[in-house]
């Protein structure tokens, strides 16, 4: 583990493969990770954990990614990294989504990604709680 | 919204499953089902993703460029691509 981040991820992945590399790599940067395999789980999961950042796969079964951003609605304030081969950026227009990745991502720019929208996030909150 | 600025990953494994190839030919480039194999991105043109997949290893290629037609089982042509010492995966 390079850095203790101490940051939660919350990581929505139903490819076993593909959802083992990302917990591999964002705990080796220090996340604390956990994981959902459908869209219904990432909501659970969600609301136990209370992340602070998601990565989401839109292709889940049950519930997808776009469902999944419909229900948490305005109610999560921790910005969600969707990602995605079959979908693209235009199709989430309207839904509360901090940045787009496409698959297949290099793991270096989602990890740059993320680390951004995470200090994004922070600054907005530290900006709302000065004000 | 960020959007990923830059070159995405390559294709580094492919899936030549007879069964898969065939199938693959049916379904557009680039909407088969994308996954990880020893730490690099694979891709079955079929889009089976509970199926198991028979991986052969390729020359790093961009996902734009992979094209469902010209999948083929490289080491029974000849060309330069090598089968993975597990490249019949049933573990998923």
């Amino acid at each position: 583990m390079r850095t203790a981040r101490n940051e939660a991820c919350l990581v929505a992945e139903d490819d076993a493969p593909t959802r083992g590399f990302l917990v591999a790599a964002l705990t080796d940067e220090g996340y604390l990770v956990s994981v959902a395999t459908d869209g219904k789980a990432a909501l659970e999961r969600w609301a136990e954990v209370k992340p602070d950042i998601v990565v989401l796969d839109l292709s889940m079964p049950i519930i997808d990614g776009f469902e999944f951003l419909r229900r948490r609605g305005a109610e999560c304030s921790a910005p969600v990294i969707a990602v995605s081969a079959a979908f693209r950026r235009e199709q989430l227009a309207g839904l509360p989504v901090a940045a787009f990745v496409a698959k297949p991502f290099d793991l270096h720019v989602l990890i740059g990604v993320i680390a951004r929208s995470l200090g994004a996030d922070s600054e907005e909150r530290t900006t709302q709680a000065l004000n | 919204m960020e959007s990923a600025i830059g070159p995405s990953a390559s294709i580094q494994y492919l899936c030549v499953g007879d069964d898969h190839i065939s199938l693959g030919l049916k379904v557009p480039d680039g909407q088969g089902h994308l996954t990880i194999r020893n730490g690099l991105w694979a891709y079955c043109s079929a889009g089976r993703r509970d199926e198991p997949h028979e991986w052969e290893a390729i020359p790093a290629t961009p996902f734009s460029q992979v094209r469902h037609f010209s999948i083929m089982r490289r080491t029974a042509h000849g060309a330069d691509g090598r089968r993975d010492a597990q490249d019949e995966d049933r573990s998923e």
